[in-house]
C-alpha cells in the first residue's frame, strides 16, 4: 500500500471515524483505525466497536492498492500535529509497520492485519432517501427518549418504520414516547421495521451535521437484516483548509427485540387542550428545575383554560424552597392539575422548533401528549407519563 | 478429526460422538440455545466450544474448515461474533454477565450467530447466575451460548435445564499418544505423556509444549511418598498449610495423588501393566507392599472425597489438614 493525501482532509477524516474506537481489550484490532487505499483515487478510513461502524472516504493519490490498521489514538494525535501538507503512507508488509511522513517527520506505526478487522458490508436492500437536514432533526427529536437501561435491551434502540412514503421513528424509555414521522421523497417499495440502537443513531446524526445538505442520505438494510446502513455526502472542499470527505457511511447493528406496541400508549383523545409558547414553556420549565433537579423533578402544572388562559408551574423541595410562574395560553376544556418530571419536558421543548406547542391532557394521572404546533406532515408528538401528583 | 462423509475439520481430539452429534444437529438445522460441556479439567470443553464457534461462524462450504479467516479468529479468540467471558480472578462476576446482555440482542457482525463462551460457569457469583438466567431464558435466535463446568451439579439446576447437557469423559491413552504423534511429539514422550495424562488432552499438550511440567509432575508424586514416611503431625500440618496457599496448584496435586494411590493398590495385585508413574515404581513397590489394601482404598477414597470438597468450596487449609493427618504412616526402612 502507498497512498499520499492532504493532511486536512486525514485530520478530518480520523476525528470522524475515531470517535467509535473501542476498548474492549479481548479484540485488539478494534482499539485500532482501518486505513484502506482504494482504486482509482480515495482512502477509506473505518473504525468500528461492533455496535457502531464508521467509514469515511478521502481524496488521496494511490500508488499501490492495500489496507492495514494503525493504533487509532496515537495515530489521530500524530496527524493532528502535522502541518497542512502532503502526508504519504506506506506499508511495509515484512516489518509490518506502515510508514507515514509529512514534510520533515517521520514515523513508523505498528500495525494489526486487515483481515483481522470485523467485515463492513458495503450496502444493503431496501434503501430509502431523505435530506441530511430531516434525518438530523429526526434523530435528535427522538433518541433522547429510548431508554439507557441495557438490561431492556427493546427500550434502547429506536424503531425506524418505513411504509410507502411515509417513514416513522419511534422511541420509549417506558416513561416518555417520542414519535417523529416524515413523507419520503421516494417511497419504498417494501415496508421496513427495524430497532436501531439509539446510541447509533446519536452517531449518525453527528455525522450528518458535517454532510452536505443538498445530496440525500441514503438507509439501507443488509439482506440478512443485521445491520442498517447511513450513507452520506461530504461537502466539496471550502478552500479554507478545514478539511473535507468524499462520503460517510455509519453502519449499525440492529437489536433482535420486539419493540412494544407503542400505538396503544399514545392517547386517542384529550379534554384539555391548551396552546403556548414553545420558547415561554421552555424558559418556565428550566427555571422551576432550579428548585427541584436535586430532589424529584417533579412540577405541578395547574392549567386554566380560557382565552387567554393560564398555565401555573408549582416547583418545590424541602432543602432549597419554592417556585411559581404563569404564562399565558389559549385552551378550552376543564381546569385541572398535573405533575411532570420537569427534566421530561425540557428535553422535548429542546427539540421543537415551531413558535407554539400544544399540551394534551386527559385526566392527572393519564399521559400526557406534547405536539408542535403548525408543522403540517411533518408530524411529531411526545407522549410523557404524568408523576403522582399527591408525593 | 475429519467427519465421514464431508471435508469438516473439527480441531478437537476425542470427544468423536459429541462432534458427530453437534455436527448433525448444525446440518438439520437444530441448534440448541445453550450447550453446557461438562468433564474434568484439560479434557478438551473449551475447545469442543471453539470448534462448534468455528463450525457455525466458518465461510466455506464445509464447516468448520479450520483455515479460512473466520476459523483462524475463532481459534484466536478475536472473531467479532465469538464472546469467551472467563472467571475474573477466580469469580465469574456479575459486571461480565451484565456487559454481555446488552450485546447479546444485537445481531450479529459477521455471521449468522452469535457465540457466548463461559469456560468457568462453576465459578458464577449468585446474582451473575441470575442475570444469565434471565437471558438464558429468551435468547435472540442468533445467540447461542456455551458453558463450561466440571459437573452439571456445580450449575443452578435452573440453568442446567436451559441447556443441552454433553457430558464429556476423559479421552483413552492411545488417542492421546496418537494426538502428540501427530503434533510432532517424539514418541517416547508422547507415550509417556500419554500414560500420566489420565485423559486430559490438553494437560498433555502442555506437558509437551513446557519441558518443566513433567518434573513438576513427578516432583508433586515424590512429595507424597516423602508425606507417608512423615510421623510427625506438625511436619504434615506445615505441608497442608504451604499447599492451601495456592488452591490450582493443591487440586492438581490431589489429581496426581490420586493417580499414585491408584498405582499402589494395582501394585498390590501385582499388575504393573497399567501403572501411571511408571518412573516411580523403585518408590512405590515397597509402599505397595506394606500398607493393606484397606489402607490404599481408604487412602484414594479420601484423595477424591478432598477433590469434591474442593468444588463444593469448603475450607480449602481444613480439607487438606484433615486428608494430611488422615495419610497412612510408614517408617521408613532402612537398608
Amino acid at each position: 500500500m502507498h497512498v499520499v493525501c492532504l493532511q486536512e482532509n486525514l485530520a478530518k477524516g480520523l476525528s470522524l471515524v475515531g470517535r467509535v474506537v473501542s476498548s474492549r481489550t479481548t479484540l485488539p484490532v478494534l482499539s485500532n483505525i482501518m486505513v484502506k487505499a482504494e482504486e482509482p483515487a480515495q482512502i477509506r478510513l473505518s473504525a468500528t466497536n461492533l455496535d457502531i461502524t464508521v467509514s469515511c472516504w478521502l481524496a488521496a493519490k494511490v500508488d499501490e492498492e492495500g489496507a492495514t490498521t494503525v493504533p487509532a489514538r496515537l495515530f489521530s494525535e500524530f496527524i493532528n500535529t502535522l502541518p497542512a501538507e502532503q502526508v504519504s503512507m506506506s506499508l511495509s508488509v515484512r516489518t509490518e509497520q506502515l510508514h507515514v511522513s509529512c514534510d520533515r517527520a517521520d514515523a513508523n506505526f505498528k500495525v494489526i492485519d486487515a483481515s483481522e478487522f470485523p467485515i463492513i458490508p458495503e450496502a444493503g436492500e431496501t434503501t430509502l432517501q431523505l435530506a441530511p437536514p430531516v434525518l438530523r432533526q429526526m434523530i435528535s427529536q427522538v433518541v433522547f427518549a429510548s431508554s439507557t437501561d441495557e438490561s431492556r435491551p427493546n427500550l434502547t434502540g429506536v424503531l425506524l418504520n418505513a411504509h410507502g412514503d411515509t417513514l416513522k421513528m419511534v422511541a420509549t424509555d417506558g416513561y416518555r414516547l417520542s414519535l417523529r414521522s416524515t413523507t419520503l421523497p421516494v417511497a419504498v417499495a417494501e415496508p421496513t421495521n427495524v430497532l436501531i440502537p439509539a446510541r447509533s443513531l446519536a452517531e449518525v446524526g453527528r455525522g450528518a451535521a458535517d454532510a452536505d445538505d443538498e445530496r440525500m442520505a441514503m438507509i439501507s438494510v443488509t439482506p440478512n437484516r443485521s445491520q442498517a446502513i447511513f450513507q452520506l455526502n461530504g461537502k466539496e472542499a471550502d478552500g479554507k483548509g478545514k478539511g473535507s470527505f468524499h462520503r460517510l457511511a455509519v453502519v449499525s447493528q440492529l437489536i433482535e427485540a420486539n419493540f412494544p406496541k407503542y400505538e396503544a400508549i399514545i392517547p386517542k383523545s384529550h379534554t384539555v387542550r391548551i396552546q403556548v409558547s414553545t420558547a415561554e414553556f421552555l424558559q418556565a420549565a428550566r427555571r422551576a428545575y432550579l428548585f427541584v433537579r436535586d430532589s424529584n423533578n417533579i412540577v405541578k402544572l395547574s392549567i386554566t383554560p380560557g382565552d387567554p388562559g393560564r398555565l401555573h408551574f408549582f416547583a418545590s423541595s424541602q432543602e432549597l424552597g419554592d417556585h411559581e410562574s404563569e404564562l399565558d395560553v389559549v385552551g378550552e376544556g376543564e381546569a385541572m392539575e398535573i405533575a411532570f418530571n420537569v427534566r421530561f419536558l425540557i428535553d422535548v421543548l429542546s427539540v421543537i422548533d415551531t413558535p407554539e406547542v400544544a399540551l394534551e391532557l386527559t385526566t392527572s394521572n393519564r399521559p400526557g401528549v406534547i405536539k408542535p404546533v403548525g408543522s403540517g406532515a411533518e408530524g411529531f408528538l411526545h407522549v410523557i407519563m404524568p408523576m403522582n401528583l399527591n408525593r | 478429526m475429519e467427519q465421514k462423509g464431508s471435508k469438516s475439520t473439527w480441531l478437537v481430539v476425542g470427544h468423536d460422538w459429541a462432534v458427530q452429534r453437534l455436527q448433525n444437529q448444525i446440518e438439520r438445522g437444530r441448534l440448541a440455545h445453550a450447550y453446557l460441556f461438562t468433564g474434568p479439567a484439560h479434557i478438551g470443553k473449551q475447545t469442543l466450544g471453539r470448534a462448534l464457534a468455528q463450525a457455525l461462524l466458518c465461510t466455506s462450504d464445509t464447516p468448520p474448515c479450520g483455515v479460512c479467516r473466520a476459523c483462524r479468529l475463532v481459534q484466536q479468540n478475536r472473531h467479532p461474533d465469538l464472546w469467551v467471558v472467563p472467571a475474573d480472578g477466580g469469580i465469574l462476576k456479575v459486571d461480565q454477565v451484565r456487559a454481555v446482555e446488552a450485546d447479546v440482542a444485537r445481531r450479529p457482525v459477521e455471521g449468522r450467530f452469535k457465540l457466548f463462551i463461559f469456560p468457568d460457569m462453576h465459578l458464577v457469583q449468585p446474582a451473575a447466575a441470575n442475570a444469565l438466567l434471565k437471558t438464558l431464558e429468551e435468547p435472540p435466535a442468533h445467540a447461542i451460548f456455551i458453558l463450561t463446568a466440571p459437573t452439571a451439579a456445580a450449575l443452578l439446576p435452573t440453568i442446567v435445564s436451559r441447556c443441552q447437557v454433553y457430558r464429556l469423559r476423559p479421552l483413552s491413552r492411545q488417542v492421546i499418544e496418537e494426538a502428540l504423534l501427530q503434533w510432532s511429539v517424539p514418541p517416547d514422550r508422547a507415550s509417556q505423556i500419554a500414560g500420566l495424562a489420565d485423559g486430559r488432552i490438553g494437560w498433555a499438550w502442555q506437558a509437551a509444549h513446557d519441558d518443566t511440567l513433567l518434573p513438576r509432575r513427578l516432583q508433586q508424586a515424590r512429595d507424597l511418598v516423602e508425606l507417608i514416611y512423615t510421623a510427625n503431625r506438625w511436619q504434615r500440618l506445615q505441608a497442608a498449610k504451604r499447599l492451601a496457599g495456592d488452591s490450582h496448584q493443591a487440586s492438581q496435586v490431589l489429581t496426581v495423588w490420586a493417580s499414585v494411590w491408584r498405582d499402589l493398590l494395582l501394585l498390590h495385585y501385582q499388575l504393573t501393566d497399567r501403572l501411571i508413574n511408571v518412573s516411580l515404581l523403585d518408590q512405590l513397590t515397597p509402599l505397595a507392599e506394606a500398607l493393606s489394601v484397606v489402607q490404599l482404598r481408604q487412602a484414594l477414597v479420601r484423595v477424591h472425597r478432598t477433590q469434591r470438597y474442593f468444588e463444593e468450596h469448603v475450607n480449602m487449609l481444613l480439607a487438606l489438614e484433615s486428608l494430611f493427618l488422615r495419610l497412612p504412616r510408614l517408617r521408613r526402612t532402612t537398608f
